[in-house]
């Protein structure tokens, strides 16, 4: 899917809401063939455990996408990487160490204390400036090339051990 | 401000005091900076602290695992409890806020939702499949 910016719920159209909600209530009524047709149309693959509650309420989502711009994925894989940090089941994309919106890193180097804030968008702000990168950060703090998520301690053993969530 | 008051028979008495309101989030206690006695206010691009943990991580969880399933990774929902030591309606139950409204999603990762969006919430309802009936 293209990636669209999510439309504000007061620029959503009177017009684009009845279409949508005609459009779920079709769902509702359309035989298990015709869901199938629907889901292989937007879908790569078929749920293992089909379930009809489940694929309605899939396909609404996926046409309200399609209406009024989907969650970026940037944002989704933030939110993932973040979640798996927090389960047991192993993944073959391996565990990015993020921090969450809100988190104040803090790290001491030479003496000095340093604050980084996390922003809603999963970037950085530092010293009254945003940077896309914990290590853009670390080569400002310390002049020379670090891992950024490592020089703030998120790589060891995860944001939930170092308190900082 | 600092109070000192050397006196004969306690040499020094520091007494500082700072400003504060307490205010009860879900779950927690948060420090606010009292605005009135510091005659400021927060600028409007300022990360919000009324971060709501949970609801983040509870956000985090259903995604990890709605990737987990698009990947093909896991099965089934009844997997992912397995797998978790979870019971599977939860797991079911936290998958559905992956069908939250994107701008709703936006907001809580900007501490901009409102109150009433709380992990709470979705353990308790069903999330409607149309968005701008959740939480309108």
């Amino acid at each position: 899917m293209k990636p669209r910016s999510i439309t504000p719920r007061e620029q959503r159209s009177i017009d684009q809401l009845n279409a949508i909600q005609s459009e779920v209530t079709a769902l509702h009524e359309m035989k298990m063939p015709e869901l199938w047709k629907l889901w292989d149309h937007h879908f790569p693959r078929r749920p293992i455990h089909p379930n009809r509650k489940f694929m309605t309420s899939r396909l609404a989502y996926r046409l309200q996408e399609l209406t009024f711009g989907s969650l970026p994925q940037s944002t989704r894989d933030m939110l993932a990487n973040y979640g798996q940090q927090f389960s047991s089941i192993k993944s073959k994309t391996p565990a990015k160490a993020v921090a969450m919106p809100g988190a104040m890193l803090v790290r001491e180097f030479d003496g000095k204390e340093y604050r980084v804030q996390v922003l809603a968008d999963g970037r950085y702000e530092y010293n009254g400036q945003i940077y896309r990168s914990l290590s853009a950060i670390a080569k400002t703090i310390t002049g020379t090339q670090w891992s950024g998520p490592a020089f703030f301690g998120l790589k060891s053993k995860g944001l939930y051990d170092h308190g900082v969530i | 401000m600092s109070e000192m008051t050397p006196t004969a028979e306690a040499p020094l008495r520091i007494t500082t005091r700072i400003s504060l309101k307490l205010k009860r989030r879900p779950g927690r206690k948060t420090i606010l900076e009292d605005l009135e006695f510091a005659g400021g206010s927060t600028p409007d691009n300022a990360v919000d602290f009324s971060i709501n943990i949970p609801l983040l991580q509870g956000l985090a969880r259903a995604f990890y695992w709605q990737r987990l399933l698009d990947a093909g990774e896991v099965k089934s929902g009844t997997e992912i409890a397995q797998l978790e030591g979870l019971n599977p309606s939860t797991v079911n139950e936290l998958l559905r806020i992956t069908l939250l409204d994107p701008l709703l999603v936006k907001r809580i990762l900007e501490g901009k939702h409102s109150q009433e969006v709380n992990m709470m919430w979705f353990t308790r309802n069903a999330l409607p499949d149309l968005w701008q009936k959740q939480f309108n």
